[in-house]
């Protein structure tokens, strides 16, 4: 779906590159995560697979075409990215916001009538339909969330990428957000590349899994055999253990 | 509650335009003299009254030039709000209608016979300054207060020239002071008319891209990921804003104020969302100004006070509420 190649960034000003050297491949229809310590790189390397940050070297290819020869609302419609931080909106309803993510295909009156089919089956999706006519800034954080997840899906992309979608929602909401995205994956068969920092969950949620530290990729593969003891001590300074329970889940116990 | 809120929206659109209505009859009727009730609807009957001359020659094109310098202004103060995201925005607070004011006041004095370079150069003041105040504060993201304290510190620098200016022409300043304090007096029936021709196009594009202002306030990141250029419509809006600013300050002088209390009340009133808040916002406009200059003409009754004086008086409280609160919320 997508490629990486020897992608190296640095920020305007600095010599030491955010990024460096970094090759890896986001398989179609998999669920890919990002891991790695504060600093790592992650969210800097989510904003040049978008396009939004040009890499002084490498390329990134979607669909196997260069990002930077998409116009805005052709890459728009392949891929779609829900950020971390969002701006504080009142008087918007969720509607209207979800509304937005249909801006790739136009509002003309020729694709009025989509547009509103796709906005109530993404709302139907994420479970919102109820709460279509709220303001935003009426919702619990965990539902705010869903709203720019939906507005992500009204844009009907291939490939969708979360920066820490799970950030600040309590465990229900984490829990929760979890499984509708590999729902997504399952039945869209949307493909799907996450940065998170909760190992468990990736373990649960990943098809594969890229650990990067000091800019570069540390490890890459399946979670299992990229979340060892050794692996998140050496990128994160923790000693854990990880046990298995009796249905075959892999939890991850961090030791203090 | 999408129909709640959009009855709610027209139910607020009908009292505008009504509260407008009365507005206009109130500034029709009020001033150093009185004209009845009759007497108007005399007047507009096609009589020839006592003060009919009065009433259509200075009256009308005044309260007409109320109603579209008001919506201007609130217009501007709406866009730069967004475009900033800075909720204490406003062309008099950033200085740009110092900019605008200086070039005006340049033209005036210096150059009398080149009236008609007097827009283009106020715009280009206008312009200028939010350049300097955007270079000045880019470093820091824009801050709120770093651009607010950089609008007021060089309307600060562009009100010494002017003085300056005042100062060393002094013989020429018959009709510049009057005008200089922010006055809708002087408009004839010719002004309105290139207000309207001026202005009408720069409205009209705003309303249309409503969405797009919409989608400024998402944030560069969300346009992006949406395949907008944010950047391009950051800059489109600025001009905008700068132009209705340029072309309000060119024919009335400073009127402050307008452009930061109209959109914080159309917030209150319908919420964030442009489809809704821009017209709220022309009409709230239209409405505060034209009720500021009935105001300025019966406060000291026969006597008048400059509209930007009763603006300053009104506006002033109003940014130092929004200082305090925006200031407690963080958001400065």
């Amino acid at each position: 779906m997508m490629e990486i190649r020897e992608l190296t960034f640095s920020f305007r000003g600095q010599t030491e590159p955010v990024l460096k050297n970094i090759s890896f491949t986001i398989p179609k229809g998999k669920i890919t995560s990002v891991i790695g310590p504060n600093g790592s790189g992650k969210s800097t390397l989510f904003r040049c697979l978008t396009g939004q940050y040009k890499p002084q070297k490498g390329e990134v290819l979607l669909k196997g075409v260069p990002i930077g020869h998409y116009n805005g609302k052709k890459r728009a419609r392949l891929l779609a990215m829900v950020f971390q931080k969002h701006p504080q909106l009142n008087g918007i309803t969720v509607r209207e916001l979800v509304a937005a993510g249909r801006t790739p295909y136009g509002n003309g009156r020729s694709v009025a009538r989509i547009n509103q089919q796709i906005i109530d089956e993404v709302l139907e999706q994420v479970d919102l339909k109820e709460l279509e006519d709220r303001y935003i800034n009426e919702l619990s954080g965990g539902q705010q969330q869903r709203v720019w997840l939906a507005q992500a899906l009204a844009q009907e992309p291939e490939l969708i990428l979360l920066d820490e979608p799970t950030a600040h929602l309590d465990i229900e909401y984490q829990l929760e957000m979890l499984r509708l995205l590999k729902k997504l994956n399952e039945v869209r068969g949307l493909t799907i590349c996450l940065i998170l920092h909760d190992l468990t969950q990736v373990i649960e949620i990943s098809d594969q899994v890229i650990a990067l530290k000091n800019g570069t990729i540390n490890a890459l593969g399946n979670p299992h055999d990229v979340l060892t003891k050794e692996r998140i001590e050496e990128l994160f300074h923790v000693k854990s253990e990880i046990f298995s329970t009796n249905n075959g889940q892999k939890l991850i116990h961090y030791l203090f | 509650m999408t129909s709640q809120i959009n009855k709610r929206f027209r139910i607020l659109l009908v009292i505008l335009t009504l509260l407008i209505g009365i507005n206009i009859f109130v500034g029709l009727a009020s001033g150093s003299v009185s004209i009845s009730f009759q007497e108007i609807l005399a007047i507009f009957s096609g009589k020839d009254t006592d003060y009919a001359h009065i009433f259509w020659q200075i009256r009308f094109p005044r309260v007409l030039g109320g109603i579209f310098i008001g919506i201007f202004l609130a217009l501007a103060g709406c866009i730069l709000q967004t475009v900033l995201q800075n909720p204490i925005a406003d062309p008099g607070v950033l200085g740009i209608s110092s900019g605008a004011s200086l070039a005006a006041v340049i033209i005036m004095l210096l150059f009398p016979g080149n009236i008609a370079l007097l827009i283009p150069l106020s715009f280009i003041g206008g312009l200028m300054t939010y350049a300097i105040v955007a270079l000045l504060t880019f470093q820091n993201g824009m801050k709120p207060i770093h651009v607010i304290l950089a609008g007021i510190s060089i309307s600060a620098i562009w009100g010494g020239f002017q003085a300056i200016l005042l100062t060393a022409y002094s013989d020429r300043l018959v009709g510049v002071m009057n005008w200089l304090n922010g006055n809708l007096g002087n408009l004839s029936w010719g002004d309105i008319r290139f207000l309207l021709i001026l202005g009408t196009p720069a409205v009209i594009l705003a309303v249309i891209l409503s969405g797009k202002l919409n989608l400024l306030l998402l944030g560069d990141d969300v346009m992006h990921n949406l395949g907008v250029p944010a950047v391009f419509y950051r800059f489109l809006f600025s001009l905008v804003s700068v132009y209705l600013s340029a072309i309000s300050v060119s024919f009335t002088g400073v009127i402050g104020f307008v452009g930061l209390i109209v959109p914080h009340i159309g917030r209150l009133l319908v919420g964030n969302n442009h489809f809704r808040l821009l017209p709220v916002t022309l009409l709230l406009g239209g409405n505060l100004l034209l009720g500021a200059d009935t105001l300025s003409r019966i406060i000291i009754a026969p006597q008048e006070i400059p509209v930007g004086t009763v603006m300053s008086l009104l506006g002033g409280p109003f940014f130092l509420y929004l200082l305090v609160r925006h200031g407690k919320k963080g958001e400065i």
